[in-house]
């Protein structure tokens, strides 16, 4: 193994293709633009195939078709892309159809977007949160994965942080095959005998078999695999000095990055503060939440890059049973793109510093 | 799942350079080629490019962090360093952020007088980059001499791994560049003695 420099967005293009990503569809916005590039790179000496689609409307269209098709797929792009792809993600979670999108936001204004949905139906998608480039190899896995265990799109949250950092990382082995095709998925004959048959968000029918669809017991169906789906998915968070801290500090992704760094420099001068991480945003980690808060915890605080959207499942998690505060007044640069130059280490500190003398006891 | 985690506190020494200037400077491709060097030297690096939509005049910075242990720090550091100043117009937080023992490095040719570190104790180091830059043979390869001169001061890196670097960065079709950036960081690399050694309280 060499060690290279590689751009986060290339780590993320590389998880993917490792995972078995063979089909890839996307529009260039920024930050979601040079993984778009990277997979065009990486995909077809694998036998893989890469589009950059007229709009995100015909990526995630075409990303449905190959994952119907059987073939581990994904597409992505940041918050106003997505939007436009909510109507399909909804459907192909009706229609029992599994792939990832990258939703690689600007800041974290999309926490709402990514782990709730703009779609219709009563659809929820799985939502992975890696805090950097050197997570998102593991977690992509994990995220196709889930995609095809539950045939529901999967969602895997970065940010311009992620996808422009560099970093050295260990050039992994040789790119693994892509699992065979689902026996549920299709094969070009919507007629005739065998498994041919039709996948739809009304249901899967053989259309030989003349009798239509029926609805009733597709949305049963539906609604009875999402319950097992968030029973069957173990919420997961990372845990940082939470057993004895009167501030707890709640963040994911980048930001959790800038806590956990708060969380050592507050300890190193003894004050009692923790960092609870979701890494997985749905289902949320309310349990790791709440046994983080149930400790000695004076105060809560969510430090999201946001005017406050997490904080709501922070509070589900607690029903009340602890004080909830938001740190999450930042500007942001010229930009655009969720560069907020105050999200820093010393200004975190400052704020918890603050907590601390209003929740907290004296520095032990 | 519970994953727990404890700090691990340690002596880890982790050296912040801040890059600045605007689209078409060549600020990141002096950051990647520090950053090449730092890994060729055996150390671990992250870098953070941040830039606007536009390849000449808007924004182009980098955050590098170069260290012995992986590295702990977020993308964007708060202090710093060092610091390698290729234009004023978006050097204010560079200057801001410039811890009193750090190092500025700016290019002379372009950085108007007046920009400057905050704090009088950070050394100061003025590069008339453009000049140097041309005698070797390309004005665009300024940025790579202010790195040189980084070096130059510091040991950041070895001078080995530096002029090495200067070829691992550029794609294929930019090749034809590697040689003149080679004399440019060369050229930098004759700019003064050391002043701020990187790695002398370095603790294994």
């Amino acid at each position: 193994m060499t060690t290279r420099l590689v751009e986060g967005s290339e780590v993320v293009a590389d998880a993917m293709v490792r995972a078995g990503c063979r089909f890839f569809a996307g529009y260039p916005m920024t930050p979601f633009t040079e993984v778009l590039e990277h997979m065009a790179t990486a995909l077809p000496p694998v036998g893989g195939v890469c589009v950059n689609a007229e709009s995100e409307l015909e990526a995630v269209g075409m990303v449905w078709g190959a994952a119907a098709a059987g073939t581990r797929a994904a597409t992505g792009s940041t918050g106003q892309g997505l939007s436009l792809m909510q109507e399909s993600i909804a459907e192909a979670s009706l229609a029992g159809i599994g792939f990832v999108v990258l939703n690689m936001a600007r800041g974290q204004g999309d926490y709402f977007q990514a782990t709730r949905g703009g779609g219709h139906g009563d659809y929820r998608t799985p939502v992975l949160a890696p805090s950097g480039p050197v997570e998102v190899a593991e977690l992509m896995a994990e995220a196709f994965e889930l995609a095809d265990r539950w045939r529901n799109p999967v969602v895997v949250v970065g940010d311009y942080y992620m996808a422009h950092t560099w970093v050295d990382i260990e050039t992994p082995g040789e790119v693994p095959e892509p699992p065979p095709a689902p026996e549920w998925s299709l094969d070009g004959h919507s007629g005739g005998s065998g498994a041919a048959k039709l996948v739809s968000p009304l249901g899967t029918a053989k259309r030989r078999d003349g009798v239509g669809y029926d609805l009733a017991a597709h949305y049963e169906g539906c609604a009875q695999r999402r319950r097992e789906m968030t029973a069957g998915i173990t919420p997961r968070a990372e845990l940082v000095e939470t057993d004895d801290a009167e501030v707890v500090l709640v963040a994911y992704g980048t930001m959790a990055r800038y806590a956990d760094a708060a969380v050592s420099a507050l300890r190193s001068e003894g004050h009692r503060v923790g960092l609870v991480r979701p890494i997985t945003l749905w289902p949320f980690p309310e349990a790791q939440v709440k046994a983080a808060a149930d400790g000695s915890a004076g105060v809560v605080a969510v430090y999201e890059n946001n005017a406050g959207q997490m904080i709501d499942d922070v509070r589900l998690s607690l029903l009340g049973s602890s004080p909830v505060v938001g740190l999450n007044s930042f500007a942001t640069d010229s930009s655009a793109f969720g560069i907020a130059p105050d999200v820093t280490v010393e200004n975190l500190t400052a704020s918890v510093r603050e907590l601390l003398s209003e929740f907290g006891q004296d520095a032990t | 799942m519970f994953l727990i985690r404890r700090t691990v506190y340690h002596s880890l020494v982790e050296r912040e350079i801040l890059f600045t200037g605007i689209g078409g400077q060549g600020v990141q491709l002096a950051a990647r080629t520090l950053a090449e060097a730092a890994m060729a030297d055996g150390r671990r690096v992250q870098l953070f490019a941040s830039y606007g939509g536009m390849m000449r005049g808007g924004n182009s910075d980098s955050f590098l962090v170069i260290a012995d242990r992986a590295i702990t720090l977020p993308p964007v550091v708060g202090t710093a360093w060092a610091a390698v100043v290729m234009h004023h117009e978006h050097a204010a937080d560079v200057w801001a952020k410039l811890r009193p023992d750090s190092i500025a490095i700016i290019n002379d040719s372009v950085v108007e007088p007046n920009s400057r570190p905050n704090n009088s104790a950070v050394e100061v180091v003025e590069v008339p980059a453009l000049d140097i830059a041309s005698e070797v043979g390309s004005p665009l390869a300024a940025s790579l001499v202010l790195v040189g001169a980084l070096v130059a001061r510091t040991d950041l890196v070895s001078a080995d791994a530096l002029l090495d670097g200067a070829a691992k960065v550029l794609p294929s079709y930019r090749s034809e560049a590697a040689a003149v950036n080679r004399e440019a960081l060369a050229a930098g690399l004759k700019i003064g003695e050391t002043t701020h050694p990187a790695w002398e309280l370095s603790v294994a």
